[in-house]
């Protein structure tokens, strides 16, 4: 029976007085399962997984990342969570004053990793993901699906447990989303938990996985 | 024709170089709009307290510095200590004030930072950094332009001193005694680095706490 990564406390979230996002939800994630989670735009799927990365804390009930439960862990140590976790934001959020190289070589960077011992990867990385092209550019200068090949590449660079993926597919061609559910498959192989928001329905037909559908303000899973 | 040519080749040119990173880029981006008045400021005020304090330890070493009365020496004294404190507690306001813009104008890149793992020190260490480096630079400017002026400014001043005799002597300053005082030249730029980078990872510390 593999450990539990992640659980979801009777969480409640709202934004403003006026409109619940998500009413007393409870869930259980284990190690190496993978998820997609489904829902109409505005459902919450952003606010799910940011609540999951601790980029988010719940208006009441608590996560637990590992056991930890992210609303009492220290300000000051929540990075070492936040390190376990590829986050591949909706809007890529690359910085425009590194390059290509420089922006996926980030999160290994901020762990203070010596550039001699990760360069080859990022690289090797760089051509899996059909970039090799854009090593030296500005994210300004790559077209929509490079940038989110970019984001994609960045966030499994540092192999964290957990990846969480907003939209990872949503501006590139189907050769392209193909290819990035097959790395997100490797790694789920290796052992690593994966949760993919999308609405692309031939993505997920593609993979097995339980699908957790965000609807009134709460969740109905469908396991695989 | 021909000139618009030119104009598109030459844009092209620069697009193409912007486009392919000529060194390492620094995580907190020190184009920053203030970065360049930050340095030319501080340079200024670095080259007045060179000035200043050299002006002082020529003072002090002239004979007829020791001839003045208790009171006077005092007086002179207290006036130039607190003329050099206040100077270093503007560069500290700048600098910490510049901390802040600094703040403002990176957040997306410090919160990016911070949601791919990167612990307050690395945050606070990248910032503090780049005020360290202006430190250094303007500290360096500030203070070589002073020597500068000093070395050029002694040759006319002893040349003054010679059509006009009755000059006071305190005004002449002696090379000799400049040239022993080049310590004052590495001193000063250290002061400068240690006021920038104190005053920023203060006000960073404070800040990267109560906002991240
Ligand atoms: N920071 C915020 N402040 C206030 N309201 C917010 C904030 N972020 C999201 N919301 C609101 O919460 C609701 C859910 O947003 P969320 O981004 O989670 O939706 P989503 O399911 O990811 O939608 P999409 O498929 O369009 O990306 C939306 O109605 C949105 O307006
Ligand atoms: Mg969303």
């Amino acid at each position: 029976m593999a450990d539990t990564l992640l659980s979801l406390e009777n969480v409640y979230h709202r934004y403003s007085i006026s409109r619940d996002i998500f009413n007393d939800i409870s869930l259980n994630i284990k190690e190496g399962d993978f998820y997609f989670i489904t829902g109409s735009s505005g459902a919450g799927k952003t606010t799910f997984l940011k609540l999951l990365s601790s980029s988010l804390r719940p208006t009441s009930g608590s996560v637990l990342f590992s056991g930890v439960n992210l609303n009492t862990i220290p300000q000051n140590k929540i990075y070492l969570i936040k390190r376990k976790i590829g986050f591949v934001f909706q809007d890529f959020r690359l910085l425009p004053h590194l390059t290509t190289y420089e922006n996926v070589a980030l999160p290994l960077k901020v762990q203070n990793k010596k550039e001699k011992n990760y360069k080859k990867d990022v690289v090797e990385l760089l051509n899996w993901v059909n970039l090799e092209h854009c090593t030296h550019s500005y994210p300004n200068y790559l077209s929509g699906g490079e940038q989110q090949r970019a984001a994609i590449a960045r966030a499994v660079i540092s192999t964290p447990k957990l990846i969480l993926a907003d939209e990872p597919t949503g501006n590139v061609d189907y050769e392209n989303s193909k290819k990035i559910l097959s790395l997100f498959s490797e790694m789920n192989k290796l052992g690593t938990t994966i949760i993919i928001a999308t609405h692309d329905e031939s993505l997920i037909s593609q993979q097995r996985a339980s699908i957790i559908n965000i609807e009134n303000n709460g969740i109905r899973i469908q396991s695989k | 024709m021909n000139i618009i040519n030119k104009v598109i080749n030459k844009s092209e040119a620069k697009r193409v170089m912007k486009q392919l990173a000529p060194r390492p880029s620094s995580i907190i981006s020190s184009t920053n709009f203030h970065s360049k008045y930050l340095f030319i400021v501080i340079s200024l005020l670095s080259y007045l307290i060179t000035i200043l304090l050299t002006s002082f330890v020529i003072l002090i070493g002239q004979p007829e510095f020791s001839a003045l009365s208790i009171g006077m020496i005092q007086t002179s004294l207290i006036s130039w200590v607190t003329l050099i404190f206040i100077i270093f507690i503007i560069i500290s306001y700048i600098i910490i004030y510049g901390t802040h813009t600094s703040i403002i104008y990176n957040r997306n890149t410090i919160n990016l930072l911070i949601q791919l793992g990167a612990s307050n020190n690395f945050v606070i260490s990248k910032i503090v950094y780049s005020f360290t480096k202006i430190g250094l630079t303007a500290g360096l400017t500030g203070s070589f332009a002073g020597l500068i002026t000093i070395i050029f400014i002694n040759p006319f001043l002893l040349q003054i001193s010679g059509l006009f005799n009755n000059i006071s002597d305190l005004v002449v300053v002696s090379s000799n005694s400049v040239y022993a005082q080049y310590y004052i030249f590495i001193l000063i730029p250290l002061f400068i680095i240690a006021v920038c980078s104190i005053s920023s990872y203060v006000t960073v510390k404070r800040l990267v706490k109560k906002y991240y």
